[in-house]
């Protein structure tokens, strides 16, 4: 072996340790910051802004802990979602702190519906990242782990719609109702449905059904984000 | 002629596009308030009722119309694919295919779609009413008769003014140190003509009979009747098919579930993780 290769493989070992190194310290960090908001507060308060992304950059670190880090496409891949946390994390520290507990919080089932978001919603990033880059560079190896991850996505959602409509009906006696925050969830659940409805025929390669992929998950994302902070 | 088109997956993708974007124009609509005053008429009607909210708004009437025949297509869509398309996999009894749960998954999500139907035309709809202790309504063949409020909480913070408006506010703003759910209760007695049965209810802490449930939905003094005590607003709902409806919502996570473990495995046999 060539002492360039060698040198070659070197950096790209360095390069993984520190993307690791940094997604962990990442996740870490999301943990600490979540137990002192968690610490000044009687309830926990999942329905707050500040918790949502503090919670949705968690879940973007953790969705790529366990993925063995095999080519430069993935590192990368790592890499920017490392680098959407910290944005996250670093917003997050520009929102008021919650002062109040709400008393709508004391039901388990509104705690995981609000969960259930963030949970959506850090899937939901880390996917759309996957497909984009899966779609750019055909050799990343990343679709399958894109796929579980929106299967995934959707799967917290509909848990939370699900704890959501059984908040609703122990707290109002329906369980959904004719709102505009209603027909937002229909909507959102139809638009992670329609990322496995997408029909292969109508694209021309893998790459193309990728980049359909990630365009639909794109949207999902910042529907949820501008949603919830705008 | 031929209704292959019925059954295809291109089908069921534009119909998903067409019900997303119907559901955007639904937001659109429940902006203005007229539309959202008839929603919420909607709300509190059984569907053989709505005609008189709806002839008032007709873009609301023609987006429901629409919604509802939009469903009913992509119920017929996933119900034909589920017969060509993932039926034979469990006819054959190819338990190990990566597509085994895909069946369950369908027929579960149509069986949703169903139970959200049924609950719209047959259910939907519930008595409500306000309360002091010794009071009671009726609701279909039930009596129900408040026999005591047990408020813990500072009841200064729930006196209404004359315009209806309470320091504390509406009770989903509340804090937990203004009204705490888990320390406020409404004991009541329940009589359908045979037995009668009493017990407590709290917000989001429904007191249940066979299929009558009561929730208690606020707390409040109204104005001038502070002699009268807390006033507990109470909603009696019917619904023989509520257990049926979240066990389905239940299995159909379990099953997205197994799928996301099936497909995981696969992918880790393959070598794609």
């Amino acid at each position: 072996m060539s002492e360039t290769s060698l040198r070659s493989i070197a950096t790209t070992s360095k390069t993984r340790l520190s993307v690791r190194l940094a997604n962990v310290a990442l996740l870490g960090l999301a943990i600490f910051i979540l137990t002192l908001i968690n610490a000044n507060s009687l309830l926990f308060p999942a329905s707050s802004e500040i918790v949502y992304l503090v919670a949705t950059a968690l879940i973007c670190m953790l969705s790529v802990i366990f993925l063995s880090l095999q080519n430069r496409a993935q590192i990368n891949y790592v890499f920017i979602l490392c680098a959407l946390a910290i944005a996250m994390l670093m917003y997050s520290q520009m929102l008021t702190q919650p002062k109040d507990s709400g008393a709508m919080l004391t039901s388990i089932w509104a705690q995981l519906f609000f969960l259930s978001r963030p949970l959506a919603l850090g899937l939901a990033i880390a996917a759309c990242l996957g497909y984009l880059i899966q779609a750019l560079r055909s050799e990343a190896n990343l679709e399958s782990h894109s796929h579980l991850l929106s299967l995934f996505a959707g799967t917290a959602y509909l848990g939370g719609e699900i704890a959501g409509s059984y908040w609703a009906f122990i707290g109002w006696g329906r369980s959904w109702s004719w709102s505009g925050h209603f027909f937002l969830s229909a909507l959102t659940y139809l638009l992670f449905i329609l990322v496995f409805h997408i029909p292969k025929a109508w694209f021309s390669n893998v790459s193309a059904l990728c980049m359909g992929k990630a365009v639909v998950l794109g949207f999902i994302s910042l529907l949820m984000l501008g949603y919830r902070l705008i | 002629m031929k209704m292959n088109w019925l059954f295809s997956m291109r089908l069921a993708f534009v119909l998903l596009v067409l019900v997303s974007l119907w559901f955007a124009a639904g937001m659109a609509v429940s902006e203005h308030e007229a539309s959202r005053q008839v929603f919420k008429l909607l709300n509190d009607f059984p569907m053989s009722q709505w005609l008189q909210p709806l002839a008032t708004a007709p873009v609301v009437a023609v987006w429901l119309i629409g919604l509802v025949g939009l469903m009913v297509l992509l119920g017929m869509n996933t119900a034909l694919c589920s017969w060509r398309d993932l039926w034979p996999t469990w006819r054959r009894k190819r338990w190990h295919s990566p597509r085994i749960m895909m069946l369950p998954i369908h027929v579960l999500t149509l069986l949703v779609f169903l139970f959200h139907g049924i609950d719209l035309v047959f259910i939907h709809g519930h008595d409500s009413a306000v309360l002091h202790q010794g009071q009671h309504f009726s609701s279909g063949h039930y009596q129900i008769q408040l026999t005591n409020v047990d408020y813990q909480d500072d009841i200064s913070l729930i006196k209404e003014d004359e315009t209806g408006k309470s320091p504390a506010g509406r009770i989903t703003r509340r804090s937990v140190a203004e009204f705490d759910p888990r320390k406020n209760k409404a004991h009541f007695i329940v009589d359908d003509g045979h037995k009668k049965v009493s017990g407590d209810a709290e917000f989001m802490r429904q007191f249940r009979v066979d299929d009558l449930y009561l929730t208690v939905t606020d707390f409040s003094i109204p104005y001038q009747k502070d002699n009268l005590g807390v006033h507990v607003k109470v909603v009696a709902v019917h619904n023989p098919l509520v257990n049926y409806f979240f066990a389905c919502y239940g299995l159909l996570l379990l099953s997205l579930f197994i799928q996301g473990f099936v497909f995981w495995r696969r992918s880790y046999k393959k070598g794609t993780r």
